[in-house]
């Protein structure tokens, strides 16, 4: 049983390693950090299969591990991670998006990762809320409020609450 | 562009992140350890249950051995009597004379003089578990026990732990420390650890005050966490060391553990050494002290 789930997570892994790569580079913006931050999440979810409870959230829970990875390398790393910010911001200003990029990635760790996960993964609110451990509508109410921060209208849907 | 085509660009940036060719040998260099990892800890686990239940198999056969029978002797008596031909029959008063004189089969203490009597060596027997196989059972007595005293600290703390993680950082002749995390998911991510050092002698957790007793030592170790810290703060904060606040409460179960070199490390919470930020802060702002061995009796 408990090597069933190991396979299960292993599959899940590899099918989706890419994601999580661009999940973790997304925060970090390093190749190299972003493999470490995988790499590290990878192993800690296969270690952790046997705990588990229900398969079915599997991908979320892997998600999940992977997230906190990433925002703990975060701060682990902060100063550091200010300044390559900071430079790669600096860098990029003939962009035109440059003031929505720098919106995004001043946002704190757990409203950017509602945007990561929801818009860029394209989780659905549910699983979204799920792997950030929060209920829906806490987690419809957050996003609401975060894309108004961003200045942004994408629908109704996220108006509801 | 407005602000929403500038969203979907960004989202189209984001899709199109070139994925490193070695992220996939990563990843599966990963699961492999984390397999072997599992594997490993699933070999401890049975052998811990086997050698639990051999000790238990072997308990139960050396009772037997020695519960008397109904001829009052033990089972090693009478197998010795049989073998030198001296068996007596269960009505026989002499009997009772030759126990006396040997000694009577309560009195005497359980074990040794019965297993010496019939020959039997122990070894042979099955009756030892062998030094390896004791040790593996300490080890798993050690880790149990580091985790009841977590389970507990988190039970105190109302903490839910969502992914508990463990690792041994001294495993030597004396000590076994287990240190013990655990994250707990919900609106903001909290985390937890635990450091137990535990006697291999007593399978006991030992605190700091028991191991350190007496306030001098308390106040040494206290003194000398002050002075890194203070050191700390200057090469954060350049040399403006005139305001630091570093006042650590070190208390008699401070959070501690030895180090490859059997250096006490001081662990402190993030709260328990504010406005220190050091290279050994992990993420959860635990901290990190090593003390001389020299300050300490």
């Amino acid at each position: 049983m408990k090597q069933d789930k190991e396979k299960l997570i292993g599959g899940i892994l590899m099918d989706n390693y890419q994601k999580y790569y661009r999940l973790a580079y997304s925060y970090v913006h390093s190749e190299q950090d972003a493999l470490d931050i995988v790499q590290e999440g990878a192993y800690k979810a296969i270690r952790h299969a046997h705990s588990l409870q229900n398969e079915e959230y599997a991908k979320t829970w892997i998600y999940r591990i992977m997230m906190n990875e990433a925002v703990n390398f975060v701060r682990k790393n902060r100063k550091d991670f200010t300044e390559i910010q900071e430079d790669s911001a600096a860098k990029e200003d003939s962009y035109q998006d440059v003031d929505l990029r720098k919106a995004v990635d001043a946002l704190d760790e757990e409203e950017k990762a509602l945007i990561v996960l929801h818009f860029f993964e394209d989780l659905t609110i549910e699983q979204t809320a799920k792997v950030l451990g929060l209920n829906l509508s806490t987690a419809k109410s957050r996003l609401y409020r975060v894309l108004s921060k961003l200045k942004l209208k994408l629908g109704d849907e996220y108006e509801s609450e | 562009m407005n602000r929403n085509e500038e969203f979907e660009q960004l989202i189209r940036e984001y899709r199109d992140t070139p994925v490193p060719q070695s992220a996939s040998d990563t990843v599966k260099d990963a699961i492999d350890r984390g397999c072997a990892q599992a594997a490993k800890r699933r070999r401890m686990m049975y052998i811990g249950g086997a050698f639990g239940t051999c000790a238990a198999a072997a308990l139960v056969l050396l009772l037997i051995w020695l519960v008397p029978g109904k001829d009052g002797m033990i089972r090693g008596e009478r197998q010795d009597n049989a073998l030198n031909g001296s068996e007596k029959n269960p009505g026989d008063p002499m009997m009772f004379e030759d126990s006396a004189a040997l000694g009577d089969a309560d009195d005497r203490p359980v074990g040794a003089v019965e297993v010496a009597d019939t020959g039997a060596d122990p070894v042979a027997a099955g009756f030892s578990l062998g030094r390896e196989a004791d040790e593996l059972m300490t080890e798993e007595n050690c880790i149990v026990k580091a985790l009841e005293c977590f389970e507990e600290e988190m039970a105190q703390r109302q903490f839910v732990a969502t992914l508990v993680d463990s690792e041994v950082l001294t495993n030597n002749d004396r000590w076994f420390t287990l240190a013990v995390c655990a994250t707990e998911s919900g609106n903001e991510d909290r985390e937890i650890r635990g450091y137990y050092n535990i006697d291999k002698t007593s399978c006991e957790v030992v605190t700091l005050a028991q191991l350190y007793g007496g306030a001098d030592n308390l106040s040494v170790i206290r003194e000398e966490v002050s002075r890194q810290m203070k050191e700390r703060q200057k090469a954060d904060t350049g040399n403006q060391t005139e305001n630091a606040q570093a006042q650590p409460v070190i208390s008699e179960n401070q959070s501690y553990y030895f180090n490859s070199t059997e250096e006490l490390v001081i662990v402190l919470e993030a709260d328990e050494a504010e406005n220190v930020q050091s290279p050994t802060e992990d993420a959860a702002g635990y901290r990190e002290f090593v003390i001389p061995t020299a300050l300490l009796p």
